[in-house]
């Protein structure tokens, strides 16, 4: 894999900020393919810590993928959402492909379960979290965009407002909301008959 | 209300209800809900989820969506081709080369093999060697159970490959859980891994290597060993590679004399093969080093008795399989398992057939270990910790160890055996030393030489708390301490910078000699150290201190030797004078000092040869106190004096660093005091030549913090000086690069003194440049931050009056940038 083009990176964002849906599907390909390059390598252990911060390898592939010279707010915004965007489609695409390969027959080397046993990543059905969110969209797009900031790409409550453009504290109540929401939606809780 | 609005209200009352103490919250809700029923359910439902939801969903999902997008990733070397193989998917990666799956397709035949890719980024060369000794040992190896070696080459990149035999199995211990083996069945594939070994050692291989995760199980049940890259013919001199490859370990499986890095031989694979059957039997390691520091690490395995496979297996409740594994497998584990390679069975053969024995239902050799042995243990203990981190030392040490045992077996021979003992220990003191100046210098040793240090002193501390009386072990003790304090922080010699750490080391140094009568100038010259480290810590009053007690110490006996240590103390003595104000006596000192050190010079002798190269010193400290007295004419003609004996020194000793940085030093001065007298162009010059050698020195040792400093404080002044002369861009320049370096040796030395006052100079250096170039902010920034480190350094311990004299400058200074 080579290096991306900039110029083109930092356009397509452009174009997708001013409301160019078409400009946001070609852009998932470039961020996944600088998402991919990265986890290898920080899976292989080709770094100096073998952590993985996630917000600093968002950071860093949108650095990479726009150029330290074109580095703009706005646009840095817009990446991070495109990427937790892209790494939901990516955790929910391979969860899916392992409920399909569990229905068929054969072995799945490496689920996300084991993985979250390395990671400590508290188990999360990600099937039903993108179908949860999906639901929380309708009723609350925000706090599904913040949940997707928070979880998928890894922001901080200040980056997440920073995203978003609203204050910290507003990120911070509606996360609490929106996990207390979602997890009473995976848990199975359901909300009372009359309500909501 | 419409849904959305009962949204947004059930999202305020719950975000209200959450910023109380639970028990504020009912009447919260009683009033906020004014009596809607579904909207108090709909919030108190949130409120419970929100208190179940614990971490919920707080750790990103980013590390997984790496780990899966990892999965799904080609890997680059897929499709590519090594001689006739083409890699088709990776297998594994381990610790020296990554496995792929290949297929050799050449148009002979079509084959799957297992292609072995070294991993760049290694010690190429070392690399190599272990790939040609791996080749050549596994094409002599051909046995059912071990992987074969095919064939083997160099990739266009020049990495070695090594192409193997494709093993379609499960690793070990997963096989027998899978197919939920019984003890009896677990124990006929361990015999036939057994087998494997036995006839790898029959051909004087020693595996080395021996885990679960290299025992892979077919589909026919047969079990196959693979990796022998770390295996070594015994009866060939590659003694070289075994030590450095065994740092390159899985530590889980490593018998003692592996983990301490000693000569290792068939017993070691017998451990390993014991550690094996430990697993297979009771389910889990006979113990954990997963995620434990190194040297914790190697005090598990030499030193933690390892429990019953039965003990392990009835803590978990297990009364039935505990009551198979009691006695005969649990000794025979355990004698596998026994610290001392000569303790163990003889062989795996020996090994396989106690096995063999136990499952015919005949008696086992194996029996439980005996007391004696277990109070034996310190012998082993304290040979411990020392060869732990040096693998070298030991190698060195090794043989006399070796007899060491030997010569326990005979309690008759205890006398002797002590007699070796101190041997041993004289003789790891001596090592450890050679070693460490060997490594010393080898980039990257820093490490290893703080391993050694920390190994060193735990078994110093040891020995130290039996050295009783005996007055020629306590003096080798503290010779030893005074090395080891000269390692860890000696301020002017290359250390590892922990001053605090060597003063504790002399301090030993010093109570070991206490009792020993005599010896006062071994004594004199830990007080001196003392002084050394005190002076760097800033605190000049305990430096005197100690240099009393050196002086007095020195002044007794007679002799060139001790004359030279009195002229050395008095020169330090001399110096620390001057930087505590009291001149006269200082100038007297210093005076004192040339005088002995020239009378040494003119001497017969050895000790001649040494005062001739400080005679120059001496003066440069006389030149310091003329200048400290306020005589700057007579300094600097008393420097250039210093300055041309330095030279003259130089050049007769070409390539002596030394020699060098001394010179170095005494320019620096030279231009300081120069530039102080307005001579700046001369002072430039001098600068100039300074750092042209200090630049050089530094070059030379990359760990050479002293000349790096010199260097920066050059640089500094060379920047002001160059602002000055009306080049600003270049003295700007000069002085932020120096700054710049002195950040660096703050972070690789906090508290250091030297560094400390360079970062203060320079700052205050780049306010007066400011000042001059009329940016009066910055200039104000630059001497509060250079004030502030004094104010600081103050705190701390007194400062030298030189250091006290800057602050009031500075307050000058920075009162002046307030004027108009």
């Amino acid at each position: 894999m080579g290096e991306p083009d900039h110029g083109d990176v930092t356009r397509l964002l452009e174009e997708w900020t001013k409301g160019d849906r078409d400009a946001l599907n070609r852009l998932m390909p470039l961020v996944y393919g600088e998402l991919r390059r990265m986890s290898s390598h920080y899976l292989r252990g080709e770094r100096e810590n073998h952590t993985l911060q996630s917000a600093a390898l968002v950071h860093e592939a949108y650095l990479r993928l726009v150029g330290r010279q074109n580095v703009h707010w706005k646009n840095r915004a817009h990446f991070l959402g495109v990427a937790a965007q892209v790494i939901r489609s990516i955790l929910v695409d391979h969860a899916r492909a392992r409920a399909a390969a569990k229905r068929g027959a054969g072995a799945v080397t490496l689920t996300v379960n084991e993985l979250s046993a390395v990671t400590r990543q508290p188990e999360v059905d990600v099937i039903e979290l993108d179908t949860a969110l999906n639901r929380l969209a309708h009723l609350d797009p925000q706090q599904s965009r913040i949940v997707e900031l928070r979880f998928f790409a890894g922001l901080t409550n200040e980056e997440t407002a920073e995203v978003l453009g609203v204050s910290a504290s507003t990120v911070k109540r509606d996360w609490t909301h929106a996990r207390a929401w979602i997890y009473r939606a995976l848990t199975g809780d359901a909300p009372p008959a009359n309500a909501v | 209300m419409t849904e959305e609005q009962r949204w947004r209200t059930a999202k305020e009352i719950f975000s209200g209800a959450c910023e109380l103490p639970a028990a504020g919250r009912a009447a919260y809700l009683e009033k906020a809900c004014a009596g809607e029923a579904a909207l108090r359910a709909e919030v108190e439902s949130l409120l419970a989820a929100h208190t179940a939801a614990g971490e919920f969903l707080e750790t990103p999902a980013l590390a997984t969506a790496a780990a899966v997008v990892a999965e799904t990733l080609p890997d680059p070397q897929c499709g590519k081709r090594h001689g006739p193989y083409r890699i088709v998917a990776p297998i594994g990666h381990g610790g020296m080369g990554d496995v792929y799956d290949a297929v050799r397709d050449d148009g002979q035949y079509e084959q799957r093999v297992a292609l072995k890719l070294l991993r760049l980024g290694f010690d190429a060369e070392f690399a190599r060697r272990r790939f040609r000794v791996e080749r050549q040992i596994l094409a002599g190896l051909n046995h059912p159970n071990i992987a074969r070696l095919l064939d083997g080459g160099a990739a266009t990149d020049g990495r070695p490959y090594l192409v193997m035999e494709r093993i379609d199995g499960v690793p070990l211990l997963d096989y027998c859980e899978q197919r939920k083996l019984d003890v009896p069945e677990r124990l006929s594939l361990f015999l036939c891994v057994a087998d494997a070994v036995a006839y790898a050692h029959q051909h004087l291989i020693v595996h080395r290597d021996l885990k679960p995760a290299n025992i892979l199980v077919t589909k026919a049940g047969e079990p196959k060993l693979l990796d022998f890259g770390i295996a070594r013919v015994l009866e060939a001199g590659s003694d070289t590679d075994s030590n450095t490859t065994s740092l390159l370990l899985t530590p889980a499986y490593a018998s003692p004399e592996q983990a301490r890095g000693d000569r290792i031989g068939a017993a070691s694979d017998v451990y390993s093969l014991g550690m094996i059957l430990f697993e297979l039997l009771a389910g889990e390691r006979a113990y954990s080093v997963e995620g434990v520091a190194p040297a914790e690490a190697v005090r598990r395995i030499t030193d933690s008795m390892p429990p019953a496979p039965s003990a392990v297996v009835r803590r978990r409740g297990d009364e039935r399989l505990a009551k198979t594994l009691s006695g005969d497998l649990d000794n025979i584990v355990l004698m596998a398992l026994r610290k001392e390679p000569e303790r163990r069975y003889a062989s795996v053969e020996r090994l396989a057939a106690d096995v063999k024995r136990y499952l015919d239902n005949r008696p086992v050799s194996a029996r439980a270990d005996t007391t004696w042995y277990r109070a034996s243990k310190f012998l082993r203990r304290r040979r411990g910790p020392i060869a732990a981190a040096a693998a070298i030392a030991l190698l060195l040490v090794g043989g006399a160890a070796a007899t060491l045992w030997q010569a326990r077996r005979a309690e008759m021979e205890r006398a002797r055996a002590e007699r070796r003992f101190e041997d041993v220990k004289r003789l790891a003191a001596v090592m450890m030393f050679d070693v460490h100046d060997a490594i010393r210098d080898l980039p990257g040793a820093t490490h290893a030489r703080q391993l050694l240090v920390s190994a060193s002193l735990e078994y110093l501390n040891q020995l130290s708390k039996e050295a009783g009386n005996d007055s020629s072990f306590r003096t080798e003790l503290a010779a030893a301490y005074e090395r080891v304090g000269d390692v860890q922080g000696n301020p002017v010699l290359p250390s590892l910078g922990d001053t605090a750490g060597a003063e504790r080391s002399y301090r030993a140094a010093l109570a070991l000699r206490a009792t020993v009568a005599g010896q006062e100038l071994e004594k004199a010259r830990d007080h001196f150290r003392l002084a050394l480290c005190a002076n760097a810590r800033g605190n000049l009053t305990g430096a005197l201190d100690e240099l009393r007690l050196a002086i007095t110490l020195d002044s007794k006996p007679s002799g060139s030797g001790a004359t030279l240590a009195l002229a050395a103390d008095e020169r330090m003595y001399a110096y620390l004078l001057g930087e505590t104000g009291k001149i006269a006596e200082g100038l007297d000192a210093a005076d004192l000092s040339t005088k002995l050190y020239e009378r040494v010079a003119s001497s017969p002798g050895n000790s001649a040869r040494v005062a001739r190269r400080l005679v120059p010193a001496a003066f440069g400290t006389l030149a310091f106190l003329k200048m400290e007295s306020g005589d700057l004419a007579g300094a600097v003609a008393t420097q250039q004096q210093t300055e041309a004996l330095m030279r003259r020194e130089e050049q007769a000793n070409p390539g002596n660093a030394t020699i060098e940085e001394n010179h170095a030093e005494a320019l620096y001065y030279l231009a300081d005091w120069r530039e102080k007298a307005g001579d700046l162009r001369a002072a430039l010059g001098n600068y100039d030549e300074a750092l042209t050698e200090l630049d050089r020195l530094a070059e030379l040792d990359a760990k050479d913090t002293l000349s790096r400093r010199f260097a920066a404080f050059c640089l500094a002044a060379e920047g002001e000086i160059r602002v000055r002369l009306g080049e600003a861009r270049i003295g700007l320049g000069e002085l932020m690069a120096a700054h710049a370096q002195f950040e660096r040796l703050a972070a690789g030395s906090p508290g250091n003194y030297y560094v400390l006052s360079g970062l203060a100079d320079t700052e205050e250096r780049l306010g007066r440049v400011w000042l001059t170039l009329g940016r009066r902010g910055s200039a104000r920034d630059s001497f509060e931050k250079s004030l502030d480190r004094w104010r600081k350094a103050e705190e701390r311990a007194p400062l030298a009056r030189s250091d006290a004299l800057k602050m009031s400058r500075l307050r000058e200074e920075l009162a002046s940038t307030s004027r108009p």
